[in-house]
């Protein structure tokens, strides 16, 4: 199900703007795949917002001439987003409930149009498939993806244009066993190569985050605060941790390449394996 | 005769370097350790068996420095009485750096 990213004019004292918020809402109670954004969020790209907003159908309720959401919507990058006109819609309609239920079902009508997405690059998620390398050891499968570089520490970086996401490799996440909270840094925050950042709990154990890169994390994943299953579901992908711009790029020379980390991903859950039995 | 067995340090190394050139554990401030009075708060936390209680005092010790990891300094959060402390990561990092141009 594709989700539904209303947003409707922030003109809450002008009657475009009231009319507009009092649709969204209603419609947001009775449907599941509604969410009501925030102009003021996506003006100031929470990520959050930012993700709801890339990875949802756009729809924007301009409550006057100014078209203030389809116009913030194309200026945070959506070229597809369906504008509707609340005065077009609701033409001569007097009373105030009356253009609401009118704009309700004008929205409904849009959103239950399918419409074939223009644009589905998602920027929050990682932008490329993942090729694993594979090595069984007891009963493991460790998967080290390519393409990446790897801490000592057992995180991973990929290199996205001038920036980097991080996250933590396939042997941590097996390591840590289920993980049920995930406390990040704010955006923001700067970080020095293997400071620590936030910190993960498993029912095993409690990790610090220990970010591989010095830089400014400029995106967090919160998905993980409400999934935090992410990170052993899929440590390569949905499981990301953060994205920072990197001070200095050329210290990712001091990282594993994948098949390096392998080796050494392999000699030490054979020391893990040992300890257990000892 | 193995002598590790009883002292299972890693034979690992970091970043390339031999984990045993690397001086990155907890130091005790014995002054401010307590023992948790007998909880022993990082010895329970750390899964890497680095801490030991000292025999006759109820305080704890770092029995297996090197099993520490390096860059790791999460006991130091755990500790009550803020008596874990750890050295200077910029030093270690460059530390590693050097040993590794050699």
């Amino acid at each position: 199900m594709e989700r539904k990213y209303i947003l409707p004019c922030a003109g809450y004292d002008r009657p475009g703007g009231q009319v507009s918020r009092a649709a969204a809402e209603r419609l947001a109670i009775i449907r599941d795949d509604v969410i009501i954004g925030s102009m003021g969020a996506l003006f100031k790209e929470r990520p959050g917002e930012m993700r709801d907003y890339r990875t949802s159908d756009v729809f924007c309720l301009d409550g006057c001439g100014e078209n203030c959401a389809s116009e913030l919507a194309r200026a945070r990058g959506r070229n597809d987003s369906t504008s509707i006109v609340i005065h077009e819609v609701v033409g001569s309609i007097e009373n105030f409930e009356g253009k609401v239920d009118r704009l309700m079902q004008s929205l409904t009508q849009e959103i239950d149009k399918t419409r074939p997405r223009v644009s589905s690059k998602i920027t929050s998620e990682p932008p490329h498939e993942i090729e694993l390398i594979e090595e069984k050891f007891d009963k493991f499968t460790l998967k080290v993806a390519k393409g990446l570089k790897y801490s000592d520490n057992d995180f991973w970086v990929s290199t996205e244009g001038e920036q980097v996401r991080v996250g933590v490799s396939d042997f941590l996440q097996q390591m840590m066993s289920d993980v049920y909270f995930v406390e990040l840094a704010e955006i923001g925050t700067h970080v020095d190569m293997f400071d620590d950042a936030g910190l993960m709990e498993s029912t095993k154990i409690l990790v610090e985050i220990i970010v591989p890169v010095s830089g400014s994390i400029v995106e967090a994943n919160i998905s993980l605060e409400d999934s935090p299953e992410f990170i052993n579901e899929s440590p390569y992908d949905k499981g990301w941790l953060y994205v920072l711009k990197p001070d200095d790029i050329n210290e990712l020379e001091l990282l594993r390449d994948a098949h390096d980390y392998m080796t050494y991903a392999l000699a030490k859950a054979k020391e893990e394996i040992g300890k257990r039995v000892e | 005769m193995d002598i590790t067995s009883s002292n299972p340090s890693p034979d690992l190394t970091f970043m390339g370097v031999d984990r045993e050139k690397i001086p990155w554990w907890p130091t005790i401030d014995l002054q401010d350790c307590d023992g948790c009075s007998g909880d022993y708060d990082c010895l329970k936390f750390c899964p890497h068996g680095v801490y030991k209680p000292l025999e006759n005092s109820s305080r704890i010790a770092v029995e297996n420095p090197y099993n520490c990891v390096v860059f790791c300094q999460a006991c130091k959060k755990m500790c009550p009485k803020n008596a874990i402390s750890f050295p200077s990561k910029r030093a270690i990092l460059d530390l590693i750096k050097n040993e590794r141009a050699k």
